[in-house]
């Protein structure tokens, strides 16, 4: 992939997954690395970021004799995840309008 | 390398961090081993990089985190430089690059510093010359009652010029480093990306 990836899109990304469902840290990473090409080691540092800011909690649950630790959205996550998106949204339609126009514009 | 070999390297590389930050990010990556099987521990490994790395990524991020949400002051930006360089000399990169690399951070701290400290002197040397211009032109009041009032005068606008300056060096000062750690963990994201082939 050719384009840059900040961290808010990580974060928005991160909070757009767990505000459909609660997620342990390998299955998060796993479905993050579907859409995007981060490293495996990228992810724990983004989730600890968000966790200290009150956007995430977690909670331990014991999996075949040993523990996941899962991930869950906050309300203020979900607050966050929507400010996010919405600053997305904008900043889409602006490089839409820049990157189609030069196509009808012909 | 076995599992546990590979975490004891971890937690040594992270062991500048406060105990509860260590204990979180090993277990997260000790779940994580666990998560993908005792029979891809090997891919997995290979997967995440060295310890090196993981660590200084960690490190990295645990420098700004504490930026991002209010406004740094200098003791922060400080701490935050002081683990961005931490982070760079956990990195797996070649030795004299390495060298080149701290030697510039540290360039740039001891620019930002000395930017201040001039800026304190000469903040310091208005205020005292004020002061002492003010005292001098007292001294002379009653022989020569002009030279007094010149020097009273002079004294005054100094002072109070660097009165006015005095908080906005504070200003300075605080916004100085966090923006100086800022912008070195943005160059080390930039340094990592392209040592794992990312873009």
């Amino acid at each position: 992939m050719s384009f840059q990836l900040g961290s808010a899109l990580l974060d928005a990304c991160v909070l757009a997954i767990l505000a459909k469902k609660d997620a342990y840290g390998y299955s998060l990473t796993q479905q993050v690395r579907e859409v995007m090409d981060i490293s495996e080691s990228t992810l724990y540092p983004v989730l600890r970021r968000l966790q200290k800011g009150g956007y995430l909690t977690t909670y331990d649950q014991p999996f075949q004799g040993r523990n996941r630790r899962y991930y869950k959205i906050t309300a203020s996550g979900r607050g966050k995840y929507d400010e996010l998106l919405r600053e997305w949204n904008e900043y889409k339609e602006k490089i839409d309008l820049v990157l189609l126009r030069g196509i009808d514009h012909e | 390398m076995s599992k546990e070999e590979y975490l004891k390297q971890l937690r040594r590389k992270l062991k500048k961090l406060p105990k509860e930050e260590i204990d979180i990010a090993v277990d997260f990556y000790r779940e994580y081993f666990e998560e993908a099987g005792e029979e891809n521990i090997e891919q997995v490994m290979a997967k995440l990089g060295p310890p090196s790395l993981v660590a200084s990524q960690i490190l990295a991020d645990y420098a700004v985190k504490g930026l991002d949400h209010e406004s740094g002051t200098t003791k922060k930006g400080f701490s935050a430089i002081w683990f961005i360089i931490l982070a760079i000399l956990a990195a797996p990169i070649a030795l004299p690059l390495l060298l080149a690399v701290i030697g510039l951070v540290f360039a740039l701290v001891m620019i930002g510093a000395a930017f201040i400290f001039t800026f304190f002197a000469l903040n310091m040397a208005l205020l005292i010359s004020g002061i002492t211009s003010v005292v001098a032109g007292f001294t002379v009041i009653f022989q020569h009652w002009q030279t007094s009032l010149f020097f009273i005068g002079i004294g005054l606008t100094a002072t109070g010029i660097g009165i006015l300056l005095f908080p906005s060096l504070i200003f300075v000062a605080k916004n100085m480093s966090a923006t100086l750690a800022k912008w070195l963990k943005k160059q080390f994201d930039k340094m990592i990306r392209k040592r794992k082939g990312e873009l």
